[in-house]
């Protein structure tokens, strides 16, 4: 029988071995159905060809540069590429998702992933131009910027259009919070997958498509696209997302305490400053220009050229209200521009912003209680609010020089190397740095604390807890319970986590941005609406149950994977000791205090509704079975892990 | 012809719809409109094809439409659609061999 052609992906997958050179292609065909695409597809060659004794600096460790299944058409939203492997920040799963011209090309191109493995034994690049694929040298890359690399390889291949995924010095020099960089402005950030990118010595990736994209059913899809499209208008955050991105959220944040201070001490900043650091106003007042990915309704970029102050001359894409959350409210600094240079700088040298400022904040603090001093700092004194010094800190971290070749390890191992009681105030989830207030948030903490790629809010938390002025009535017929905007209830979170686990993974693996949907705002791409483009866009019909068996298929792998390559088990998906033992001090929540056994019971309903055994997190073979995951049920048997 | 559009986010999702428009698929590297990065200044340069030819199809105003696709997905239209109207007026109509891709 013949087989019938395959609409919206680009078809083939692209093998790419960097210790021969040998490349070929495989059929995407052979993921399509069960795994859809970007991060699904990727972890499911993850869990199925990586052996368990492989590490992630092991040539035998392999990165995996994903499209997602709606890049390339005009989906709303969908601009993100995933890049997946096993990272060295957990030591399990990583994942991330950027904005990305590069996806689109890749598509264009004719591919839907570029799996790499193996080491180049000297620096490369990746020149992918439809059927053309080429290893190219990059001594000559090697030590730049990202900034400089995007520049130069425009310049060495001869056009100014192209778009380039890179690293920086901090991937070359295996900074474990290293990111990969999108042209100069956005990260596939967290995990460390910059670091397992330099320990394969590839410097960027380049492509360059002209093939086209199909899709099945042309008119459906371009209704459906136009439909969604006008879903936006009615979206109550459009305006204030439009102008400042999640950066416009800083109030709400401060009024909701979901801000960190001096490392999560406090979960509010002194009133003053928060008039002082007011993103809306910097905004405002340097923005030269928007940007804006494929597909994207909303725009939420901006170009700033900042012309005075100590960074002034300082010409960079704006960023999101994480980085105001992770180095400037957390480490105390008051220049309200001090973002912007920090997130250009963390770009250039390719280091994950929350990494950094997970780093630093702990020896801020460390260096406030007495646990560290001059001795062990390089003799730098690290006090709250010196915003040269972090830069400075940014910077040896990455190159890895004197007390930021300890920094450079995480929060999390950092403290296990230095000791001393330093470990509670390493904010982390499962040895990643945690950037978020979670305390006086519960669904977004059983989110957060269950993530299978450690503390982040991106894979489950319930990031609209704190909005405010929900709809509720609709609130509950899209989240499935009632009191999505009451943070402080633990009844009913774990349901919507799930919830939120399921269109997180959808959305990374249709490529369709996060901040694009319900996540955030009610009136934005919901399950319906991508069951809706995928079954148009593929000839598929794909309800919203197909898409929520997909997503905890995927979940499951990443579980299963985890419990290969690390020892997590139940305790591994508790907050933070901080956050179990202190209350919030100030703010509008002062005195509240998370229950820690109403937040064991949240987790029990947690596991019961995963199928997962409630004693150590594992799954069970029923629930193994029933996603069509039977021999990844035998395999947890045989290293007594299944549930 | 080449024109320069400050307010362009660069989303490009004018390349798609248009390629859409001329072939029934996606594909930039055959959109009448092409969007082209600058050395300086805010936004970004607006090319629109006046000749089909290897670099892709030639611009008809999506004349079977009441909207131009591209500004229907635009959000900057009214600026897109003075960049239209440029063209419009040096352009002579276009041929039927150009629709059919």
């Amino acid at each position: 029988m013949k087989e019938s052609p395959l609409y919206a992906y680009g078809g083939k997958i692209l093998r790419v071995n960097l210790t021969s050179g040998e490349m070929h292609t495989q059929p995407t065909s052979l993921y399509a159905r069960e795994w859809m695409g970007a991060s699904g597809i990727a972890i499911k060659i993850l869990y199925d060809e990586l052996r368990p004794w492989v590490t992630p600096y092991d040539p035998a460790n392999k990165l995996i540069f994903g499209a997602g299944a709606l890049q390339g058409t005009p989906a709303p939203g969908a601009c993100k590429m995933n890049v997946s492997s096993l990272g060295p920040m957990t030591g399990g799963w990583a994942s991330g998702c950027s904005d990305s011209y590069v996806g689109g090309q890749l598509k264009y191109a004719g591919y839907d992933a570029v799996v790499l493995e193996g080491r180049a034994s000297k620096p490369v690049y990746l020149w992918i131009e439809n059927d053309k694929v080429e290893l190219r040298d990059a001594s000559l890359l090697w030590g730049g910027t990202t900034w400089e690399t995007l520049d130069r390889i425009r310049e060495e291949l001869g056009d100014r259009n192209l778009h380039v995924v890179s690293i920086g010095p901090a991937g070359e020099n295996l900074v474990r919070g290293a990111c990969i960089i999108q042209d100069k402005g956005r990260a596939f950030g967290r995990c460390g997958l910059g670091a397992v990118m330099g320990s394969k010595n590839l410097k960027a990736l380049v492509a360059r498509g002209t093939g086209s994209i199909k899709v099945a059913r042309p008119e459906a899809f371009m209704e459906t696209v136009s439909d969604v499209r006008a879903m936006f208008e009615k979206a109550k955050s459009r305006d204030n997302f439009r102008k400042y991105g999640t950066l416009s959220c800083l109030s709400r944040k401060q009024e909701v305490c979901g801000l960190s201070y001096r490392n999560f001490q406090e979960c509010a900043i002194p009133d003053d400053m928060l008039q002082a650091i007011d993103p809306r106003k910097t905004i405002e007042k340097y923005e030269v220009s928007r940007q804006s990915f494929p597909g994207c309704v909303i725009g939420c970029g901006r170009h700033l050229h900042i012309t005075e102050g100590p960074y002034a001359g300082l010409k960079t894409e704006s960023c999101q209200h994480e980085v105001m959350g992770t180095l400037q409210t957390r480490l105390a600094i008051q220049e309200p521009t001090f973002l912007f240079k920090a997130n250009a700088l963390c770009d250039q040298l390719g280091l994950d912003v929350d990494a950094a400022g997970g780093a630093i904040g702990w020896a801020m603090e460390c260096y406030q209680r007495g646990i560290i001093n001059e001795k062990d700092t390089d003799g730098q004194p690290l006090v709250w609010g010196d915003a040269q010094a972090t830069l400075d800190w940014i910077e040896k971290i990455a190159y890895r020089r004197g007390f930021g070749n300890l920094l450079a390890e995480g929060c999390a191992r950092a403290a296990d190397i230095l000791g001393r009681n330093s470990g509670y105030y390493a904010m982390n989830i499962k040895g990643q740095d945690l950037y978020e207030q979670c305390r006086g948030s519960n669904g977004w903490l059983l989110g957060t604390a269950t993530s299978t790629r450690g503390g982040g809010h991106t894979t489950g938390a319930i990031v609209i807890e704190t909005v405010g002025e929900l709809d509720r009535e609709k609130a509950a017929r899209i989240y499935g319970e009632e009191n999505v905007d009451r943070p402080l209830d633990y009844h009913g979170k774990a349901r919507i986590v799930m919830y939120m686990e399921a269109l997180s993974r959808m959305a990374n693996s249709l490529g369709v941005c996060l901040y694009s949907t319900t996540c955030w705002d009610l009136d934005q791409i919901d399950l319906p609406q991508m069951a809706q483009l995928y079954s148009a866009a593929t000839g598929w019909d794909t309800s919203v149950s197909d898409l929520r068996r997909m997503a905890m298929r995927q979940l499951n792998l990443e579980k299963a994977f985890n419990l290969r390559f690390t020892d997590f088990e139940r305790r591994h998906d508790m907050p933070t000791p901080r956050d179990l033992r202190e209350p919030i001090p100030s703010g509008n929540l002062a005195g509240w205090k998370l229950d820690e056994g109403k937040y064991n019971e949240m987790l029990d309903e947690y596991y019961e509704l995963h199928g997962w055994n409630k004693l150590n997190s594992f799954p069970k073979r029923a629930i193994l079975e029933d996603l069509g995951l039977a021999y990844v049920a035998d395999e947890l048997e045989k290293i007594g892990k299944l549930g | 012809m080449k024109q320069d559009m400050p307010s362009c986010g660069g989303c490009r999702t004018c390349e798609m719809v248009c390629s859409f428009h001329h072939t029934g698929e996606y594909n930039p590297s055959l959109s009448s409109i092409k969007i082209l990065e600058k050395d300086n200044g805010a936004g970004f340069l607006v090319l629109l094809l006046e000749k089909k030819s290897a670099e892709g199809f030639a611009c008809d105003q999506c004349q079977r439409l009441d909207q131009p696709l591209c500004l229907q997905v635009c959000r900057e239209e009214d600026d897109l659609a003075k960049i239209l109207k440029t063209l419009a007026a040096s352009a002579p109509p276009i041929d039927e061999e150009n629709k059919s891709g």
